[in-house]
């Protein structure tokens, strides 16, 4: 065993079992330069280690998301800045007022950290978000009218706004929901009721109008003639139509569409060829949840839709 | 519960960095509660506190970005490691702080001064295998992965880390090697005979 070797061994306490101890005793008895490093090691050993563990800064976790939400705002991408710029140009000169009002109470800036972290304010986990990543990507606010009494009471009696913008689509659906075998029991409606209802809270209520003060006077209307339609369908179905949501409003953006247009595939069968596809569909419902999408996938009907359809359907189908 | 499929258990800290990946927060602050003490020491050693948090937080900052690449079947820790080497090799040597020996003796915020100016200054390589090894008590096996070498690589890398602060501390060194001999040998896995203590047997 040369000096090399040895001290490679001595170094690492794992690696001092490999080969047996006896050729490293050998060796230390014989060489003086080698017992002494072997003693220098061990003292730098403890040198280097602290009595305590050495603690973290406590408002470490805070200062990482500070710097992570940063990092974020400026990678923001460029198509995103963009179209951001294009609806800033056209809002300021509606909002001008206000903006150069906001320009002169800057954000402060995050502390630098070095030297500073034990005393730097730390926002809590829960803080809300700058405005520019606050809602989705259309956060700014800007200087609108106060609703009226009027328009509080229109805006917080309406349904989910998703769900209004959905049920239609669920109503076209029949097939890829559990068939209510009749005489129909009474759908059961959850102890919280359904999430598709009007906002309870007061802070769902806040949300709700802010939300309605946010959105234009068009998509208002939309969305109050929406209501107005589903209010119009009998309670039993109604209720249906809200049981149905409570499988879907999980779904993504992109999932809601593939039902749009999967419903849209389903009118288009004649009358005939749309009773055999929810026979089918329907037998699918009653297999095992690892079988339906092979089964699902067999249908010629299926074979014909795109991705996007054939993806949003299986999930139904594997969500009842 | 049954076994996800394909028969993959993931540990907790792994399937953690994929939540991360996917943006969930409450993840991100678990990493960060479990791994926080271990990566700020591991700076610790090689600079002052202020600084060294900064440094931890680059190699949380880079864990987050770079988490969606982060390959299931790699071990967290060596992962997390891989960063923290970067990091720690990022910094150009410094110098070895020339302290009096009387400041030595008496302060012990001075001891602690000249052994972290004696880490920093080792050469990156060095630098950041005596840390995993020695501050992050990593195995080898682990640490050469982290540092993307093989094992006798990361060995000789320390001895070389052992040799330049054995020239470096001499001041810290002289006088408390009194008994240290039986203390290296037992780490070393070796029970060293009389004559292995200094000024040999009594």
């Amino acid at each position: 065993m040369t000096c090399n070797e040895l001290r490679e061994r001595i170094v690492d306490p794992a690696s001092a079992s490999h080969g047996g101890h006896a050729p490293v005793v050998v060796h230390l008895e014989q060489c003086a330069a080698c017992r002494a490093a072997a003693r220098d090691y061990g003292a730098l050993d403890r040198l280097v280690r602290t009595e305590a563990p050495p603690a973290p800064p406590v408002d470490f976790e805070a200062h990482l998301r500070r710097r992570l939400s940063a990092a974020r705002r400026t990678t923001v991408p460029i198509a995103w800045l963009l179209a951001g710029s294009v609806a800033v140009l056209a809002l300021a000169a509606l909002a001008a007022p206000r903006l150069f009002r906001a320009r002169t109470s800057p954000r402060p800036s995050a502390p630098a950290i070095a030297g500073s972290l034990a005393t730097a304010s730390a926002p809590s986990r829960e803080a809300l978000p700058p405005d520019i990543v606050a809602v989705r990507s259309t956060p700014i606010t800007f200087q609108t009218a106060p609703l009226g009494d009027e328009e509080k009471a229109e805006a917080s009696a309406l349904h989910d706004f998703d769900f209004l913008n959905s049920f239609r689509t669920l109503a076209r659906l029949d097939a890829l929901f559990p068939e209510p075998v009749g005489p129909r029991a009474p759908i059961p409606v959850p102890p919280a009721g359904f999430p598709s209802r009007p906002p309870g809270s007061p802070d769902a209520v806040a949300g709700r109008l802010l939300d309605w003060q946010r959105m234009a006077q068009a998509e208002r209307a939309r969305l109050s003639e929406l209501e107005q339609a589903f209010r119009n369908r009998p309670e039993e179905e109604r209720t249906l139509l809200e049981d149905r949501w409570m499988l879907v409003r999980g779904f993504s953006e992109d999932q809601r569409a593939g039902l749009r247009r999967l419903a849209s595939r389903i009118d288009e069968l004649d009358a005939r060829a749309r009773d055999r596809l929810e026979s089918e569909i329907r037998l699918i419902g009653l297999l095992p949840t690892a079988q339906r999408v092979s089964r699902w996938r067999a249908l010629p009907f299926a074979r014909s839709l795109t991705g996007q359809e054939t993806a949003s359907a299986e999930s139904l189908l594997l969500s009842r | 519960m049954a076994p996800p499929r394909g028969g993959i258990q993931l540990a907790p800290d792994s399937g953690d960095l994929l939540l991360v990946a996917a943006g969930d927060s409450a993840a991100l602050g678990r990493l960060v509660t479990r791994w926080c003490q271990p990566v700020y020491a591991f700076f610790e050693r090689t600079r002052e506190p202020s600084a060294a948090a900064e440094a931890a937080l680059v190699t949380f900052e880079r864990l987050v970005t770079t988490s969606p690449r982060y390959p299931p079947e790699l071990p967290f820790p060596s992962f997390l490691w891989r960063i923290a080497s970067k990091v720690v090799q990022e910094g150009n040597p410094g110098e070895v702080l020339d302290i009096p020996g009387p400041k030595l003796a008496e302060s012990p915020a001075a001891r602690t001064a000249l052994v972290r100016s004696a880490i920093a200054a080792l050469p990156a390589a060095e630098r950041a295998a005596f840390l995993l090894m020695r501050v992050a008590r990593l195995p080898a096996a682990a640490a050469a992965e982290a540092l993307g070498a093989s094992e006798p690589e990361v060995r000789r890398r320390l001895v070389r880390a052992f040799d330049f602060l054995r020239a470096s501390l001499v001041p810290l060194l002289e006088g408390s090697t009194d008994s240290a001999s039986r203390e290296a040998g037992a780490e070393a896995g070796v029970e060293p005979s009389d004559d292995t203590l200094p000024g040999g047997a009594p």
